[in-house]
């Protein structure tokens, strides 16, 4: 499936509302994952795969206690708002599910990260700094029939069943169109 | 350049402030003006000469087949592609849930080969059951207007020209009823196109879609009437071929746009805000100037008295708003615009006192009409990037995220959210083809899947949690504690740099009227005639009496205000 970027965002903000984020954190979703798909990352997946799972854990910023797995949309968020206080020390964060989605957040705070893979499980350390910024390569994102179902699946649980009340009066429509 | 940076005419006046302009009510009565997305296409096509071809047209009797347009300008070309059906009348509807129509688009981003049109003609047709690409920019479709459609054919095939009357009844052979852009459906997404100067200003290569369904709407219907009496029929007169602009019948669908774009809303208004301060800060007007708004007032008059409405509502606005233009001709012969100290904002000022809000916002748009130079160059501060992610200022305070909320969101913390009737309408998007629609909160089960457009009620849930948190603690470690509340904050923050970022009024209240805000993006469109055909659908006419690509060099701007 070759979307826009566009739909591509509009699709992850739905899906992470449909698997019960905040509205304020599917849009975080949204953007994330765009911002990865644009680097040829696959974003879309990742959070496939973290909606499918239960993790919504956030180390508690910015003294980070090691109790993980811990969510990357959340964490990334308070990354992303705790970014005043970098200059005061670096975070180690870990263990982090679905961790390439946290990357974007990472970026969007002005910081870099060093990322330890340990028997499986992911970690990384947030120091205050210039990444070298990584500029989008793509202006699509080709996602595989599997990844886009998943996703659209939770995006669903985010539309009203329709009623024939609904389907009168929702969209105050009643009268012919047909003059 | 941006709007706050415009300080070009030294006398300019104070800015209205948000929260007179920011209500419904008078969003819903705006009209169009020359910063209108349609006007600064036709002004830019015109000031570059570009050129129209039509390099493929090949339609049946029946009005069955397939045509091209191309629209040349200095660097690219755009091409309308149509394919026109033969759509049995049980089938016609203009809901989002409808799946066939009289005649389907798209704009293809160059000049489409065979291979490109087979691939459209696969998928076009079948609109959002369909896949575009990076290569097209719009997807769009139309329904005739079975009352006028017919009898225009008819009358051409005779050799006869169809009354004016009849036309300007309706005003339109066919309305669309969806003109998607942005990435939609598989279509080049906005930053795609946006650093090209065509398409810098908001919409531009929709509204190009639209005017060039208009002239192959004409085409078509001088065709089938030539096709049906190859002896007889004739083409029509141009003045009475201008008087067909294209319908449109807009749904709720456009309603939240304005809620989920706050930074692109805020240009809009403030653009709009600055062009009408700049006109209010003259101090004197020049003859040749009040020549052209007296001019544009009384074909405004005229356009006045045709505008026909179905809808009480309408109706009642209209009534008030035939009022207005009396006084205003009164006022206007009493007081000497010429002689006049400051004397556009003097007329505004009276106006406010004299006038419905429907006739103060069309006296806005008249007196920018003299303005080219004041009004034009800005056009590009009306767009908004909004790719650049807005991030939430995590070390700002309790305390002044509290006294933001008081600044910016008084009106919402004055309203009695406990009230059901403050809450009872909830926004929601229906499983079926995913129409956006609006039910009642307390009497369909739609509460789960709501939509986050109601930023008053959520701004007002904020600041109550807010009251049991020490106010020297920060946003960031707030949000770690109460996530729910991160849309919401987000807005706040952003209200505060973007003062006309946030329509002011309960946008789920009872009686919440969604036209409002199909009324306020359809005039920034350019429309005309709005015609409610309930509280939350209107049909609009669009270009009605703009020339044609074949005469674009010929006339004016002044084509909204239709010749006397």
């Amino acid at each position: 499936m070759n979307l826009s970027l566009g739909e591509l965002e509009a699709l992850c903000r739905k899906a992470a509302r449909g698997a019960g984020y905040s509205w304020g954190l599917a849009e975080e979703a949204g953007r994330a994952v765009r911002w990865l798909q644009a680097r040829q990352m696959d974003g879309a997946r990742a959070l496939a795969d973290l909606c499918e799972c239960d993790v919504r854990a956030c180390p508690s910023l910015p003294n980070c206690s090691e109790d993980g797995p811990f969510c990357p949309l959340v964490t990334g968020a308070a990354i992303c708002d705790h970014a005043h206080l970098l200059d005061q020390g670096d975070w180690h964060i870990g263990p982090l599910a679905h961790a390439l989605l946290v990357m974007p957040f990472v970026d969007w705070a002005g910081a870099e990260c060093e990322v330890t893979v340990d028997a499986g499980t992911v970690s990384m350390t947030v120091t205050k700094g210039t990444v070298l910024r990584l500029t989008p390569q793509v202006s699509r994102a080709d996602l595989s029939q599997d990844v886009y179902q998943r996703l659209n699946t939770l995006a669903c649980k985010t539309y009203a069943p329709a009623t024939e009340a609904s389907r009168i009066s929702g969209a105050g429509a009643g009268l012919t169109d047909n003059d | 350049m941006s709007w706050q940076q415009e300080t070009a005419n030294p006398d300019r006046a104070d800015l209205r402030p948000p929260s007179q302009v920011m209500r419904l009510a008078r969003m819903g009565s705006f009209h169009q003006s020359r910063l209108s997305f349609m006007r600064i296409l036709l002004r830019r096509i015109r000031a570059e000469n570009w050129q129209f071809d039509r390099p493929l047209f090949d339609i049946d009797q029946n009005g069955v087949g397939r045509a091209v347009y191309s629209a040349h300008g200095p660097d690219r070309t755009y091409s309308l592609v149509a394919f026109a059906h033969d759509l049995p009348a049980d089938k016609r509807s203009d809901r989002v849930i409808a799946e066939a129509w009289d005649a389907t688009f798209t704009l293809f981003d160059g000049a489409p080969t065979e291979a490109d049109l087979q691939r459209l003609a696969q998928n076009v047709p079948l609109q959002e059951a369909g896949r575009i690409t990076e290569t097209e920019l719009t997807l769009a479709r139309a329904n005739r207007s079975v009352r006028l459609f017919d009898h225009v054919v008819g009358c051409l095939a005779k050799g006869q020209q169809p009354d004016r009357e009849t036309i300007e009844a309706v005003g339109y052979l066919m309305r669309t009823t969806a003109v998607y852009g942005s990435g939609k459906f598989g279509a080049a997404d906005r930053e795609i196109i946006a650093d090209r100067p065509e398409c810098a200003a908001p919409f531009q290569v929709e509204m190009l879609t639209v005017w060039l369904i208009r002239t192959f709407v004409l085409d078509l219907v001088e065709h089938m009437a030539s096709m049906r009496a190859p002896d007889t029929a004739v083409p029509l007169d141009p003045d009475l071929r201008r008087r067909f602009g294209i319908g449109n019948s807009t749904g709720l669908g456009m309603a939240p746009f304005l809620i989920n774009h706050p930074t692109l809303l805020n240009n809009w208004i403030a653009t709009r805000e600055e062009a009408l301060a700049r006109v209010r800060g003259l101090p004197r007007a020049r003859t040749e100037q009040i020549a052209v708004f007296e001019n544009r007032f009384r074909r405004a008059d005229w356009s006045v008295q045709m505008w026909r409405s179905g809808h009480e509502l309408q109706n009642e606005k209209l009534a008030m708003l035939r009022d207005d233009m009396e006084l205003i001709s009164g006022h206007l012969a009493e007081h000497r615009l010429a002689t006049d100290p400051h004397p556009w904002d003097r007329l505004y000022r009276w106006a406010e006192g004299a006038l419905s809000v429907e006739g103060q916002e069309l006296l806005v748009s008249l007196m920018m009409e003299p303005y080219d130079y004041l009004v034009d160059d800005l056009a590009p501060c009306l767009s908004a990037d909004e790719t650049k992610a807005t991030r939430i200022d995590g070390a700002m305070t309790l305390h002044v995220l509290r006294s933001k909320i008081e600044d910016q969101y008084d009106w919402a913390l004055a309203i009695d959210w406990t009230d059901r009737a403050a809450q009872a309408r909830a926004w929601y998007v229906s499983a079926e083809k995913l129409e956006p629609r609006l039910g009642e909160r307390f009497e369909e089960p739609i509460a789960d899947y709501e939509q986050p457009l109601a930023p008053g009620r959520d701004v007002a849930e904020l600041y109550a949690d807010l009251q049991s948190q020490a106010t020297d603690d920060t946003i960031a470690a707030f949000l770690m504690r109460a996530q729910q509340h991160r849309h919401i904050v987000r807005r706040v923050q952003l209200a505060d740099r973007y003062p006309y970022a946030e329509i002011r009024d309960n946008t789920i209240a009872h009686d919440v009227l969604p036209i409002d805000m199909l009324r306020c993006k359809l005039a920034f469109f350019g429309a005309a005639h709005f015609d409610p055909r309930s509280d939350r659908w209107v049909r609009i006419n669009m270009f009605q009496s703009a020339p044609f690509p074949h005469e674009i060099h010929e006339l004016g701007d002044d084509w909204p205000y239709p010749a006397l």
